[in-house]
C-alpha cells in the first residue's frame, strides 16, 4: 500500500464527482417514475369508481383494464430502489484505514450499487409504460363504449 | 492558432516508462486492490432482497478479482476480524 499514492489515479476528484452527479440523477428520476406510477394509481381507481356500478361489456373490459394499470403502477412504487453506503458501517470497517483505500473502496461499492439502481430504474420504466398503456386503452374502450351507445 | 495547424504533444513521452516511477495500474488492477465491499452497503427503503442481490454480485466481483489477480487485494485484518467477515 505504501508504493500506491494519488498520482497512480489522477482523475479520482473528477470520477467521483460523477458518479455523485449521476446518484442525484437517479434520485431525481425515481421520484419522478414514483410520482407518475402515483398518478397512474389514482386514475385508475378513479376509472374503477366512476364505471362500478355500470352494466355494460365495454365498462367492464375497461375496469378491469384499469384494475391491471392499478397493480402495475403500484408495482413501480413499491419497493423504492435505493441502495446505499451504511455511515455505521464504512465507519466500523474504515475509521482507521488510509483515506485513499477508503475511497477508492467507497467508489467501487457505489458504482456497483449505481449499476443495480439503474438496471431496476429502467425496469420500473418499463412497468410504467405497461400502466400508461393499460390506462388509456381502459380510457379508449369508455369513449368507444360512449360512441357505440350513441350510435346505437 | 489556424485550423489544420500541428500541434505537437508529448503523449509518445508519457507513454514511456520512466526509471524509478511507481508501477502504474490497469483499472481492473486498481479494483482489484480496493474492491467494491458488500458489507458497508445497505438499502433506504427496505428492498432487502435488492440489496442481497447486489451484495452477491460484490462478493462474487470481488472472488473473481482475487482468482484472476491473486495477492493484490489491500486486506484490512483488524477491522475483517472485528466485524467477522472476510
Amino acid at each position: 500500500m505504501q508504493w500506491f499514492s494519488e498520482e497512480q489515479v489522477p482523475p479520482l476528484d473528477v470520477i467521483e464527482s460523477v458518479v455523485e452527479r449521476e446518484d442525484a440523477s437517479y434520485r431525481d428520476r425515481a421520484n419522478s417514475l414514483d410520482t407518475k406510477a402515483g398518478v397512474i394509481l389514482s386514475a385508475a381507481g378513479v376509472v374503477v369508481a366512476l364505471l362500478g356500478t355500470t352494466a355494460s361489456v365495454a365498462a367492464m373490459i375497461s375496469q378491469a383494464l384499469a384494475i391491471a394499470s392499478g397493480i402495475i403502477a403500484a408495482w413501480v412504487i413499491a419497493p423504492r430502489i435505493d441502495k446505499t453506503i451504511a455511515p455505521r458501517d464504512l465507519s466500523d470497517r474504515f475509521l482507521a484505514a488510509p483515506a485513499l483505500r477508503t475511497r477508492l473502496v467507497v467508489l467501487n461499492s457505489r458504482i456497483l450499487l449505481h449499476a443495480e439502481d439503474e438496471a431496476r430504474l429502467v425496469a420500473k420504466a418499463r412497468r410504467l409504460r405497461s400502466a400508461s398503456v393499460l390506462l388509456l386503452g381502459s380510457a379508449a374502450i369508455i369513449l368507444m363504449g360512449a360512441i357505440v351507445r350513441v350510435a346505437g | 492558432m489556424t485550423r489544420g495547424t500541428v500541434v505537437s504533444t508529448n503523449a509518445d513521452a508519457e507513454a514511456k516508462p520512466v526509471p524509478g516511477a511507481t508501477p502504474q495500474l490497469s483499472p481492473e488492477e486498481i479494483e482489484a486492490m480496493f474492491p467494491a465491499d458488500p458489507d458497508i452497503m445497505t438499502a433506504c427503503e427496505g428492498d432487502f432482497r435488492g440489496l442481497r442481490k447486489v451484495q452477491a454480485k460484490a462478493r462474487a466481483r470481488r472472488d473473481e478479482l482475487d482468482r484472476k489477480y491473486p495477492g493484490l487485494r489491500v486486506s484490512q485484518p483488524a477491522a475483517d476480524a472485528r466485524s467477522g467477515r472476510r
